[in-house]
């Protein structure tokens, strides 16, 4: 359902996305994680309209998937090989 | 959907608009009344007359806290500023081993309110201005995290709301300088657009920081990320420094007003407002100053720490970084403590616009949808209930304001649980006009509403006054305005609803258009402006509405 996809999609990718950012900005980590948890509201307002405004459903769970991948693999491949502090 | 981004956007606007639109209304109102919190504290503490001077307020605490609470294991003294407080004291008492340290907010039996002359006041017990400040996030009758959530999840509404509504208006410059009166339904939308418009800034600014500060509830994964638990990540960005024990040694405090000399002259003249001593009469006693933050954007608390006995200060852990700046600023911003008076009566007007804009948005919508109605005089319940939960808000909540400050000077002032009673008092009044408008049709449900709104209104002003010496004629001969200004905006406020009933009592509805006519190009719709309006309308994507209106 696409209010589901916005509601969960908007939230997953969004904190995918802050985590993110607090792994990968070129920063200390606690100043990453804090500009990750900020610019996340803004991914997620992104998403939800997205959601809206995709023509197909199907087409749209599957890219938020491939995103929500895109961006969660690197940050668990990060934190198995890095750890965290 | 096979529709263009821009319906698909304006039909998202409508729908996140509307479902939230309740809850928002009463966040934005709250939060609005918010910004003059600590005034409205004020005014709801009458027995409290402002202070003089700030060097013998400090004296008189510590004489006061030593008679009081001398084991106390923290004293906290509050010094007046100019937003009127007097000096606020309060105590932790040593807790006995294995014993939790619990303080409730406010507790009376440790802490006290001075005057002048270092006396205790017997102020009247209420949460003030605060419970009107804490509500716009914690809500009421709920727990603390669920309403949390509910006001984290309605802020993304608006902010998804805000930012389509951006996306649909296409002639977003233009229509900022429009506002057709008397045009029905048109008029709504222009009255929605110019206050959403106006302060968009403003409104933007406030959701999305609003958001920030609450974000370690929304999205701790960003700490997640990094840190394995989130004790070390706070202990980087807010070091605590060391946890002093009591020596058991008894030894003088330092003058605190050497403290302040010396704290003053560190920060370039500016004053603190608050003060708290660890350990009081002890040899590792502690003191912590703290400075307001008034015209200063980028710090929090800004405080320092003095050794209780030399007065020596003592080195802190700062942690500074662009993470931490920014969510910083970012909270001050939505907060606006830092603002002088007019900054502050300029956050207060943009709080009221975006009161009205999601108000009119409200009604923008039962407006539109009765036009589309098989039977505009007979609703069907759905239709119905959401004009009477309109009514209800929009009339409901101001109305409930009102009766928090009568409740104030009206209440016995030594009843128990005094605090929970205006505050409850409010809920009362706001459930009854619920009730109300559920009894009476529509239109006379907001007339009465707004009626009894301004009666309300107007009965503060005038309760201050009987029952108290500081009332609006008072209050000016004495150049008291702080009280001034609260009594005159109440009468303003009442103005405001009266206006607002007339309007609505000399409401007829516009004439539905002929449909018919349009097909004809011959003979064009005699009034233009009140046509019906489609939401592709908004996005002006329908060419006939455009050619045939020619007030654009």
């Amino acid at each position: 359902m696409r209010t589901a996809a916005a509601f969960i999609g908007g939230y997953v990718i969004a904190s995918l996305g802050a985590a993110f950012l607090a792994r990968f900005l070129p920063l200390s980590p606690d100043q990453a994680s804090l500009m990750g948890a900020i610019l996340s509201f803004a991914i997620c307002t992104a998403v939800v309209m997205w959601a809206f405004a995709a023509q197909s459903i199907t087409k749209l769970w599957l890219s938020m998937v491939v995103i929500a991948a895109m961006l969660g693999l690197p940050v668990w491949w990060s934190i198995i090989t890095e750890g965290r502090l | 959907m096979n529709t263009s981004f821009r319906q698909s956007m304006a039909w998202l606007h409508t729908w996140s608009g509307l479902l939230v639109g309740w809850i928002l209304f009463a966040i934005f109102l709250t939060g609005t009344v918010a910004f003059f919190n600590d005034e409205i504290t004020v005014w709801m503490q009458p027995e409290l007359k402002s202070f003089r001077s700030s060097e013998q307020a400090l004296g008189h605490a510590v004489r006061f806290l030593e008679q009081k609470a001398p084991e106390a294991r923290r004293w906290n003294i509050s010094l007046p500023s100019k937003r009127g407080e007097g000096v606020n004291i309060s105590w932790q008492p040593e807790q006995k081993d294995g014993e939790e340290p619990r303080r409730r907010r406010g507790d009376r039996s440790t802490s006290a309110t001075l005057d002048d002359t270092g006396q205790a006041v017997n102020v009247r017990d209420t949460r003030g201005g605060n419970f009107l400040y804490r509500f716009h996030f914690n809500l009421h009758y709920m727990p603390v995290i669920w309403a949390r959530w509910v006001v984290g999840f309605c802020t993304m509404f608006m902010l998804v709301a805000i930012v389509t509504g951006i996306v649909t208006h296409k002639k977003i410059f233009t229509d900022f300088f429009t506002l057709r009166l008397k045009k029905g339904q048109r008029s709504w939308l222009d009255g929605h657009n110019v206050t959403a418009v106006l302060a968009l800034p403003f409104h933007l600014m406030i959701t999305y920081t609003g958001l920030v500060t609450l974000m370690s509830l929304y999205m701790p994964w960003g700490i997640a990320a990094n840190y394995k638990n989130t004790d070390s990540f706070y202990e980087t960005v807010f070091p605590r420094g060391e946890e002093t024990k009591r020596s058991g040694v008894s030894a003088p405090l330092v003058p605190l007003d050497d403290i302040v000399e010396k704290a003053t002259a560190l920060w370039g003249g500016k004053a603190p407002s608050n003060i708290s001593i660890t350990y009081p009469g002890d040899s590792a006693a502690t003191v912590d100053i703290t400075r307001s933050v008034i015209g200063e954007l980028s710090s929090r608390r800004e405080s320092l720490t003095f050794h209780g006995i030399t007065g020596d200060l003592m080195p802190k852990k700062n942690s500074s970084g662009v993470g931490i700046e920014t969510r910083n600023i970012m909270i001050n911003v939505h907060a606006g403590r830092y603002s002088g008076t007019t900054l502050r009566w300029l956050y207060f007007l943009s709080g009221v616009a975006g009161t009205i804009m999601i108000g009119t948005g409200l009604v923008l919508w039962t407006v539109k949808r009765r036009q589309k109605l098989p039977d505009p005089a007979r609703p069907h319940f759905g239709f119905r209930l959401i004009e009477k939960l309109n009514v209800g808000t929009i009339v409901g909540l101001p109305a409930g304001v009102a009766a928090y400050f009568l409740a104030n000077r009206l209440l016995p002032v030594d009843m128990a649980e005094r605090p929970i009673a205006e505050i409850d008092s409010m809920f009362v009044v706001w459930a009854g006009v619920f009730i109300w408008a559920m009894l009476r049709s529509t239109k006379r449900a907001w007339i009465e509403g707004f009626v009894a709104a301004a009666i309300l209104y107007t009965a503060v002003p005038i309760v201050n006054s009987v029952t108290t010496d500081r009332g609006l004629l008072n209050s000016l001969l004495n150049h008291d305005w702080l009280f001034a200004s609260f009594d005159i905006t109440m009468i303003l406020t009442a103005g405001c609803f009266f206006f607002l009933a007339r309007k609505v009592q000399n409401h007829t509805p516009l004439a539905k258009p002929d449909r018919t006519k349009r097909n004809r190009p011959s003979s064009p719709t005699p009034n233009a402006g009140a046509a019906h309006i489609e939401p592709s309308d908004i996005a002006g994507v329908t060419v006939q509405a455009a050619a045939l209106d020619t007030s654009k």
